[in-house]
């Protein structure tokens, strides 16, 4: 349904349930704001956004939470409008401490900006300011509570947002605050979306504490690295380095997103190429490292033979970076010894069986089911889709989970089971004469086969078992859309970009015809022979199958310390990395890569989104892009490479990627271009002898699940708190 | 203008005061539990139930909030914001006899602020406070509802009508 009605003169249709403030903004009338916010339910707290409609016995409406009726006749810029925002102003400078000299809010601050639109030299009434202290004691995040305008955004966020409810209204009257239960030291994600929606300077980061003025930063847009999410992230610099993120579309971040970037300025760098001299790791130029490199290459090639050399790639360098990788090992070294341990139990069908939906499409969904599988740790901005869909569109949650976690309550029904054992107890409840089912597994049952359209988050790591009893689940049930999850940021590039043994780019699989037309567009010999997977190429080191290893952005031995020993037996082991990981002290050439704040290039995100990233700082020390450190191999073994710039990358990705042909930055590339997509094509590795005792997880994902994150130090004072009180 | 903290919250006003008496015994939690039971279905039943656990408890201490809190599965910064925005609950115990002293307009202009004046001198507390043997407590009040009685004190569920000041501590020991 549809409401006709006039704001500031101009006529404006507006959709049943829009506000005032909504048709003031079709028409271009600028109401201002503090308390709204297009994520949140209406509140109305700031009365900054008050208007007139003529006729209303109310002198002034406030347009944020007064829907738009048909036929209403609104002002938002009369004389009389100006003077109450201008009160209205006036009655919170009363308290507001105008500190902003030292307030790091200053120059975005909603407030500054008001109080200088509508031009308040000297308010009317006499200041009372009330000075409670700063709240040093949370990591993270500062609390100036004297700044605080009690809009209540953080609080709502909180709540509806991320089912958290940190923060809540204490007190009342003028002693009204916003605060934790006795005033204690947040304990909670740390995501920063308080901080992030604050208006004033109430709520402000440590990280970014006395490091720049807003007017001062550059910037450059980026994806986040440490999830399949693949969020949108804004770098801001001063002097050329990464002085905070920030989420440029008002997209959500979670604490990782938003504050572990710092991973990139630690001390654990590597800032040189090194290589292995009587034994020991000693720093040498690239010249020297390139070359050592490949002469290596070329003497285990002819005496060992050339499918003795393998390449891991990685799921957390760019497409740019794994393409060039995959080239370099097929048509320069020769062999298809080429693949990557994140394929490891993904949700077969990253692939084809299971390919994502858009993740802003989970709250339309009318029931989510969640397979035993902590969302909010993993994959936070999925968490923060499912929320909404509770909270906001009154979508139905059922919940598989052994613990209890954030979810819990927002879940109708509860199995506590393992995901295996209530999907078959789900799969008997939906069946013809499903009897004897559990109480818990049925109701669970009811909810999804009431509701026309369901959402199913699926782990991951699953079994084929699991893959199988998710299958038939999802052809029981209607309008079922998967949303497989990620741990690593380009597992889906890495997959499109054919870091597969016997797949080349775009899920062509190995073949004549394939390889015929792979070798004439890169003008290059391929070799025929099928490669080694990447898990027969680490159990191939015993038997001497493999001689050689390139390993790119991974850190195998970190993920499984038996490695170690194996890796040992290799003639010669390069390890490509930002950290000097587990894997990195064993090789025998190590080279400096470039983080992802310090290079170009494009994530594809669990969405199969092409999303681009771009430089923010120049690359610490000696490093390089990891396209940039092969190409310069490549062109030492005789290798015709000549890249100029990731674009160039991309230009030629795009030309023998059919998916990626006219996929434009931003958007996805549907599931109907995958060859394999509906065949019995998978992609997912399961262990083999190794890699068994995989270390997937550790305590507590969200602050201590990976090299990188473990290197940030903001991330480092969260883990303590959560450490100190066991939560 | 000074900090003023919630009473109990970053103040120690009963320091020194024997508590044992009024800590939170085992049974008290179990009664809680059969409170929460009752309402933990019932959509916005925070303020009943720390109503009831006050009667039980005598007031409201941290422990208790985030027992209510991790039962009625809500946030203890919410059970915090309820309790610390209505003045019925009290997050500091309040003494066997709790004096109110009205210092409304009628009862202030009647010199009300001398009744509590000699409380905190005679009973060694302040406003808010408890005195050693827990016996009583003296809370200020914004009008009572019986302007015609000013200055009103009310001790329990006692109410005293035109006190003088230096009579009020006859009336108090009244109260053993």
């Amino acid at each position: 349904m549809e409401i006709k009605l006039t704001v500031d003169d101009k006529p404006v249709t507006v959709k049943a349930g829009s506000t005032i403030l909504d048709a003031a903004k079709a028409v271009g009338s600028k109401v201002p704001t503090l308390c709204q916010d297009d994520n949140l339910h209406p509140f109305g707290s700031c009365r900054i956004c008050l208007v007139e409609v003529v006729g209303s016995p109310r002198k002034f409406t406030p347009s944020c939470t007064t829907p738009a009726m048909e036929g209403m006749v609104v002002r938002t810029m009369s004389p009389a409008i100006i003077d109450i925002r201008k009160t209205v102003l006036e009655l919170l400078l009363i308290n507001h401490p105008l500190d902003c000299p030292v307030c790091d809010k200053a120059g975005e601050c909603r407030l500054q900006d008001l109080v200088h639109e509508y031009g308040l030299g000297k308010p009317r009434f006499d200041p009372v300011k009330k000075y409670l202290p700063a709240d040093y004691e949370s990591p993270i995040i500062e609390r100036n509570i004297s700044r605080c305008i009690l809009c209540g955004k953080c609080v709502r966020i909180c709540d509806e947002q991320n089912a958290v409810g940190e923060w809540a209204f204490t007190r009342r009257g003028t002693k009204a605050r916003i605060s934790t239960d006795f005033d204690r030291p947040l304990n909670c994600e740390f995501c920063g979306e308080c901080v992030d929606i604050c208006p004033v300077g109430a709520l402000t980061t440590r990280q970014f504490r006395y490091r720049g003025r807003p007017w001062n930063l550059a910037s450059a847009r980026s994806v986040c690295n440490y999830c399949g999410c693949g969020c949108v992230i804004r770098y801001d610099t001063r002097d050329g380095r990464a002085v905070r993120v920030v989420a440029p579309n008002d997209n959500y971040l979670c604490s990782k997103g938003r504050f572990g970037w710092d991973a990139v300025h630690h001390a654990d760098r590597i800032m040189t190429p090194k290589m292995r001299v009587g034994g020991k790791l000693v720093d040498c130029t690239w010249e020297e490292a390139v070359s050592v490199i490949a002469t290596n290459l070329n003497v285990i090639r002819t005496k060992r033979g050339v499918d003795t050399i393998g390449g891991l790639g990685s799921v957390r360098t760019t497409n740019e970076d794994n393409y060039v990788f995959q080239k370099f090992l097929r048509a320069v070294v020769g062999t298809n010894n080429v693949d990557m341990l994140g394929r490891l139990r993904i949700p077969r069908g990253l692939d084809s069986a299971f390919f994502s939906g858009e993740l802003a499409k989970i709250r339309s969904h009318r029931a989510i089911l969640v397979l035993d599988a902590d969302v909010g740790e993993i994959n936070p901005r999925t968490g923060i889709e499912i929320v909404n869909a509770v909270n906001r569109r009154g979508g139905r949650l059922v919940l598989v989970n052994k613990g209890e976690n954030k979810f819990n309550v927002l879940a109708e029904a509860v199995i506590v089971d393992s995901a295996e054992a209530a999907l078959t107890g789900l799969i008997a409840a939906l069946s013809p004469g499903g009897q004897g089912v559990r109480e818990d597994i049925r109701r669970a049952a009811v909810v999804l086969l009431e509701e026309p359209s369901v959402a199913i988050i699926v782990p991951a790591r699953v079994s084929a078992k699991e893959v199988s009893l998710i299958k038939q689940l999802a052809g029981l049930l209607q309008g079922v859309t998967f949303y497989p999850l990620v741990k690593r940021s380009n597992l889906q590039g890495g997959l499109d970009m054919g870091v597969i043994s016997d797949y080349y780019p775009g899920y062509r699989k190995q073949g004549e015809d394939t390889t015929a037309a792979f070798a004439a567009s890169w003008n290059a010999m391929l070799p025929d022979k099928p490669g080694m997977n990447a898990l027969q190429m680490l159990e191939g080191i015993a038997s001497k199958k493999t001689a050689a290893l390139y390993i790119m952005g991974d850190d195998p031995v970190g993920s499984d310390r038996k490695l170690a020993p194996v890796l040992k037996d290799l003639e010669f082991l390069v390890v490509q990395d930002i950290f000097m990981s587990e894997t990195a002290k064993l090789a025998d050439v190590v080279l400096p890569a470039a983080g992802s704040a310090e290079k170009s290039g494009t994530f594809t995100n669990v969405e199969r989104r092409l999303q681009e990233l771009s430089q923010a700082e120049e690359p610490l020390a000696e490093a390089k892009s990891d396209w940039e450190i092969i190409q310069l191999i490549a062109r030492k073994m005789g290798g015709a490479m000549n890249y100029a710039s990731p674009k160039d990358v991309l230009a030629e990705i795009r030309s023998v990627v059919p998916q990626y042909r006219d996929l434009a930055p931003g958007a996805c590339w549907p599931a109907e271009l995958s060859p394999i997509a509906g065949t019995d094509a998978d992609l997912s590795l399961a262990s083999g002898t190794i890699m068994k005792d995989e270390v997937i997880t550790s305590d507590r994902l969200l602050f201590s699940s990976g090299m990188t994150i473990t290197r940030s130090q903001e991330i480092s004072t969260i883990r303590r708190v959560k450490v100190a009180t066991g939560k | 203008m000074s900090q003023e903290p919630a009473a109990g919250v970053t103040e120690t006003p009963n320091e020194g005061v024997d508590l044992r008496d009024m800590s939170i015994k085992p049974e008290m939690y179990r009664k809680i539990d059969r409170i929460i039971e009752k309402y933990r279905s019932r959509p916005g039943s925070l303020i009943p139930v720390l109503q009831q656990a006050q009667e039980v408890c005598g007031y409201l201490p941290d422990k208790v909030q985030r027992y209510i809190a991790a039962g009625l599965k809500i946030s203890p910064s919410v059970v915090f914001g309820v309790a610390t925005f209505y003045s019925f609950f009290t997050l500091v115990p309040r003494g066997k006899h709790v004096i109110r002293v009205c210092l409304g307009t009628a009862c202030y202009v009647n010199r009300s602020e001398e009744i509590v004046d000699k409380l905190k001198e005679k009973l060694g507390i302040q406003v808010g406070e408890i005195t050693k043997d827990g016996k009583y407590s003296i809370e200020a009040v914004r009008c009572l509802g019986a302007c015609g009685l000013a200055p009103v004190v009310v001790v329990g569920q006692d109410t005293y009508g035109a006190v003088a000041a230096t009579k009020v501590m006859d009336i108090v020991n009244k109260y053993e």
